[in-house]
C-alpha cells in the first residue's frame, strides 16, 4: 500500500541527518570566502564526518555491512544533505548507490571477497561510475519513434590482451572522479558489445581531470576520467549492463531528491529573510507580492516532493507497476523533468526575495540559482527526458544493447 | 504607425554594431572572469566609446551633446548590449543622468556641469539613492517619515554637510559626479523630506567604500559611498529643497529620476537575448548529434 507515513527509523534519520547538516554543513559551506569563490573545493571534512555516520554505505545492505536503507529513505537523505551542500550529497549518494548496486547485485563472490573489505575500512573509500562521453551520441533523437539500426558505441573501447583488458579512451562529468578509489568504467567491446569493468584509480595509464566548479555541469566532485592502456585484470569483469539505469527511467530519484534539498536551503533563507527585512513599514513577508511568491515556492516544492517521493516509492516497490497500482510510465523521468524546472522556478523567486543582495556573491542565492540551473542540464538534460518519456507514451521499446561477449 | 528608422538612428546602430563586435566582446569575457570586483573595470573601452558618442548621445544639442532621440538610444543600447550588458549599462547610466540634468538642474548648473562631462572621456556620472535599510522604500515611499532613505544633510550658510551612507550605487567607484538624494527635513515623508544633491567625486567628506561582488554585470560597478561631514554648496542643490522628486514629475516622470531606467533595462535585456539566440542557432545549425543521421 502507499503509504506516507515515514516510519520511526525514517523520521530518526531525517532529524540526524539536519542536525548534522546545521551543525557540520552549514557553517562550512556558507563561509562567505567560500560563496564568493568561482572554484569551491569539496568539504573533504564533512564528508568523512558523513561517512562515518554510515551515509557512505547507506544503501548496501546490512549483510554486507551498510545500512540497508531503501531507495525513499536514501531520497530523503539526499535531499538533506543538498540542503547544505549538493556536492557532498552527490558524492554521498553515488557511493552509497553504487555500492548496493555492485556488492549487493553484480559482484562475483570472488570480486565481493576482493573489494569489500578494503571498502569497508576506509572511509575515504568512494566509487564513481565513468559511463558519460563527452560528444557521445545518447542514442536518442527526434527520430525516436522509429526503430534505431545501431546502437551508439562507446569511444572508449576495451580490448581483450592475454588474461585481461586494455581500456583506452576517455570519460566525463563523472561524478566523484577526484575522490573516487574505483571506477566502474563502461567500454565498448567491439560488434556493438558493451562492457562494464571495475578499475582502480591506481591502474598505470589511469588520470583524472577536476572539472572547475563554474564549468561543470553535474554536482559532485565531478571530472573526467582518461585511459592510456589502462591494463585491466579478467577477473575485473562486471557484466555487460550498467549497473544503474537497469530499469530506465524507474531508478531511484536521487538527482531529483537533491535538487530539491537546493531548492530547499534557497526557500528557507528566503523565508527567515522576509520575516527580518523591513520594507513598507512591516517585514517584507507581509507584503502580499512577497506572502505570493512565498506560496509559490512553497508549492513547486510540495510538488516536487511529492512527485519525487511516488517515484522513489515505485523504485522500492516495482511489482506496483505490475499490479497496476502505478501507470506504466517512466516515473522518475517524468520527476526529473518536473521537479528542475518547478524549483530552478523557486529559486530564482526565493532570490529575488533579497533585493539587490539576492545577485551578490557573498550571499548563498547566487549559488543556489547556479546549483538548480545544473539541475536543469544533469543527466541527459530536460529535452532528452521528455523525448523518453514520449518514447514511453508511443510504446516504444529501445533495442537491447547487442549481445556480448565472449567473456562470462 | 511607422517603424522605419531614419538615417541618424540606422547610422547610430551600425557604429554601436561595429564598436561592440570589435572594441567590447574581444573584452567581455576575460573582464567578467576577474575575481576582484574593483578590477573588471576598463578605462579604454570607456575611452574608445566616449570617442564614438557613446557617453555623451543623450545630452541636448543646444547644450553639445548628440541630442539622440530615445528610439535612439533604445538602439543602441541594445546593440552594444549584444557584445557585454554590464559594459553598455557603464554609458547608458550617463545618459540616464544627463536627461536628468536636462530636466531638473538650472542653466548654471548645466554650464557648470555639463562642459566638463562634454570634454572629459573619463567623465562619467551615477545618482545615489539606496541605502542598507531603504531599496525599496524610495522607490514607493510609504507615508511614514522614518521610511525610506536617511543620509542627512542639515545647512550651515551656504553649505550643506552631509552625513550617511549609500549602497549598490552604480559606477560610484569610477564616477565623478554623482546626484545624491538626502533627507533635509526628517519628521516629513520622503517626498516631502528630500532634497537632491550634485556632489562631484572630490568632495571633502566623501568617500567610496568596498565595491559589490555581483554574480553578474561584473564590469559595472555598484559601490558604497560614505559621507562623513562631507561639505557641498548650496549652488549644488537641485531644484527646490524638500523637493528631489519634483522637477521629473514636472517632466511627466513618476519612477523618482529614472526617466529612462525601464526603457534602458528592456533594450539591454534585449540585445542580451538576441545575442544568445543567435549563438543557439549557430549551434543547432552546425553542432552534430544524433546517430540517425550518421
Ligand atoms: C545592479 C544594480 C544596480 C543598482 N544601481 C543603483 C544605483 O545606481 N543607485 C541606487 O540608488 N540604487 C541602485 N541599486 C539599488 C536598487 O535600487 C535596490 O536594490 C532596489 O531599490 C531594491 O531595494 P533592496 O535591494 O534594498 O530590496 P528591498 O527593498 O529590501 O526588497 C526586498 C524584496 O521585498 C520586496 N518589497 C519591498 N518592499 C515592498 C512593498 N512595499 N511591497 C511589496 N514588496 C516589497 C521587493 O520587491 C524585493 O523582492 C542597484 C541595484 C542593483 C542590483
Amino acid at each position: 500500500m502507499y503509504n506516507l507515513h515515514l516510519s520511526p527509523e525514517q523520521l530518526q534519520i531525517r532529524d540526524t541527518v539536519r542536525d548534522f547538516v546545521v551543525e557540520v554543513i552549514k557553517p562550512l559551506a556558507l563561509k562567505p570566502e567560500r560563496l564568493e569563490a568561482r572554484a569551491r573545493p569539496l568539504l573533504v571534512q564533512a564528508l568523512d564526518k558523513a561517512a562515518e555516520m554510515g551515509l557512505r554505505t547507506l544503501a548496501l545492505s546490512e549483510d554486507c555491512g551498510g545500512a540497508g536503507a531503501d531507495n525513499l529513505t536514501c531520497c530523503i537523505v539526499t535531499e538533506e544533505l543538498a540542503a547544505g551542500d549538493p556536492d557532498v550529497a552527490a558524492v554521498l549518494a553515488q557511493t552509497s548507490t553504487l555500492a548496493q548496486a555492485l556488492f549487493d547485485r553484480l559482484m562475483t563472490a570472488e570480486q565481493r571477497a576482493r573489494f569489500l573489505p578494503p571498502f569497508l575500512t576506509d572511509h575515504r573509500y568512494h566509487l564513481a561510475l565513468a559511463e558519460h562521453e563527452a560528444d557521445r551520441d545518447a542514442a536518442l533523437g527526434i527520430n525516436y519513434h522509429r526503430p534505431q539500426t545501431s546502437h551508439a558505441p562507446f569511444k572508449t573501447a576495451a580490448v581483450r590482451a592475454g588474461d585481461g583488458w586494455v581500456v583506452s579512451g576517455s570519460k566525463d562529468g563523472v561524478v566523484g572522479a577526484s575522490l573516487a578509489t574505483l571506477f566502474v568504467v563502461r567500454a565498448s567491446v567491439g560488434e556493438g558489445g558493451i562492457a562494464t569493468l571495475l578499475v582502480p584509480r591506481d591502474t598505470p595509464g589511469l588520470s583524472v581531470t577536476e572539472t572547475g566548479t563554474a564549468t561543470r555541469s553535474r554536482h559532485g566532485a565531478c571530472g573526467a576520467v582518461a585511459f592510456d592502456d589502462c591494463r585491466v585484470p579478467a577477473e575485473n569483469f562486471l557484466g555487460v549492463e550498467s549497473p544503474l539505469a537497469a530499469d530506465a527511467g524507474r531508478h531511484i530519484p536521487q538527482d531529483q531528491a537533491l535538487n530539491l534539498g537546493i531548492g530547499r536551503a534557497a526557500y528557507e533563507a528566503a523565508l527567515d529573510y522576509a520575516q527580518v527585512r523591513t520594507q513598507g513599514g512591516r517585514p517584507i513577508i507581509e507584503h502580499q507580492a512577497i506572502g505570493a511568491k512565498l506560496a509559490e515556492i512553497a508549492i513547486r516544492l510540495e510538488v516536487a516532493r511529492a512527485a519525487i517521493w511516488q517515484a522513489a516509492w515505485a523504485s522500492d516497490h516495482p511489482d506496483a507497476f505490475a499490479d497496476r497500482s502505478l501507470p506504466d510510465l517512466p516515473l522518475t523521468t517524468i520527476a526529473a523533468v518536473f521537479a528542475s524546472e518547478a524549483i530552478y522556478r523557486a529559486v530564482k523567486d526565493a532570490a529575488e526575495c533579497f533585493g539587490a543582495m539576492g545577485v551578490m556573491r557573498d550571499m548563498p542565492l547566487q549559488k543556489y540559482v547556479h546549483d538548480a540551473r545544473i539541475c536543469l542540464h544533469a543527466g541527459a538534460g530536460n529535452s532528452e527526458a521528455k523525448l523518453r518519456i514520449a518514447e514511453a507514451l508511443a510504446r516504444y521499446r529501445r533495442p537491447a544493447s547487442a549481445a556480448v561477449l565472449a567473456a562470462e | 504607425m511607422d517603424f522605419t528608422l531614419s538615417n541618424e538612428q540606422r547610422s547610430w546602430q551600425m557604429t554601436a554594431r561595429k564598436f561592440a563586435e570589435e572594441e567590447i566582446r574581444p573584452i567581455s569575457l576575460e573582464r567578467d572572469e576577474i575575481a576582484d570586483p574593483r578590477e573588471t573595470f576598463d578605462w579604454e573601452i570607456i575611452k574608445k566609446g566616449s570617442k564614438l558618442g557613446f557617453r555623451t548621445l543623450a545630452v541636448p544639442k543646444e547644450w553639445g551633446g548628440h541630442g539622440t532621440d530615445f528610439v535612439t538610444q533604445a538602439l543602441v543600447m541594445a546593440e552594444l548590449a549584444k557584445a557585454d550588458s554590464a559594459i553598455s549599462k557603464t554609458f547608458s547610466q550617463c545618459w540616464k543622468w544627463s536627461h536628468l540634468i536636462a530636466a531638473a538642474c538650472s542653466e548654471e548648473q548645466k554650464r557648470r556641469f555639463l562642459k566638463p562631462f562634454l570634454e572629459d572621456d573619463t567623465f562619467l556620472l551615477g545618482k545615489g539613492i539606496s541605502e542598507p535599510s531603504a531599496g525599496s522604500d524610495n522607490r514607493l515611499p510609504p507615508d511614514d517619515p522614518k521610511a525610506g532613505l536617511k543620509l542627512r544633510a542639515e545647512r550651515h550658510g551656504d553649505e550643506w554637510i552631509l552625513n550617511g551612507e549609500k549602497c549598490f550605487i552604480a559606477n560610484a567607484s569610477v564616477g565623478k559626479l554623482f546626484f545624491i538624494d538626502a533627507r533635509t527635513d526628517p519628521n516629513a515623508p520622503l517626498r516631502q523630506g528630500t532634497t537632491m544633491f550634485l556632489v562631484p567625486r572630490d568632495t571633502p567628506g566623501f568617500r567610496i567604500g568596498k565595491v559589490f561582488n555581483k554574480d553578474g554585470w561584473r564590469f559595472y560597478q555598484n559601490g558604497e559611498m560614505i559621507f562623513e561631514n562631507a561639505r557641498v554648496p548650496h549652488a549644488n542643490v537641485v531644484g527646490p529643497v524638500n523637493g528631489s522628486d519634483m522637477k521629473t514629475q514636472q517632466a511627466g516622470d513618476r519612477t523618482g529620476g529614472d526617466l529612462f531606467g525601464d526603457l534602458e533595462l528592456a533594450a539591454n535585456a534585449l540585445g542580451v537575448c538576441d545575442d544568445a539566440c543567435g549563438m543557439a542557432l549557430t549551434l543547432a545549425r552546425t553542432k552534430k548529434q544524433s546517430c540517425a543521421r550518421s
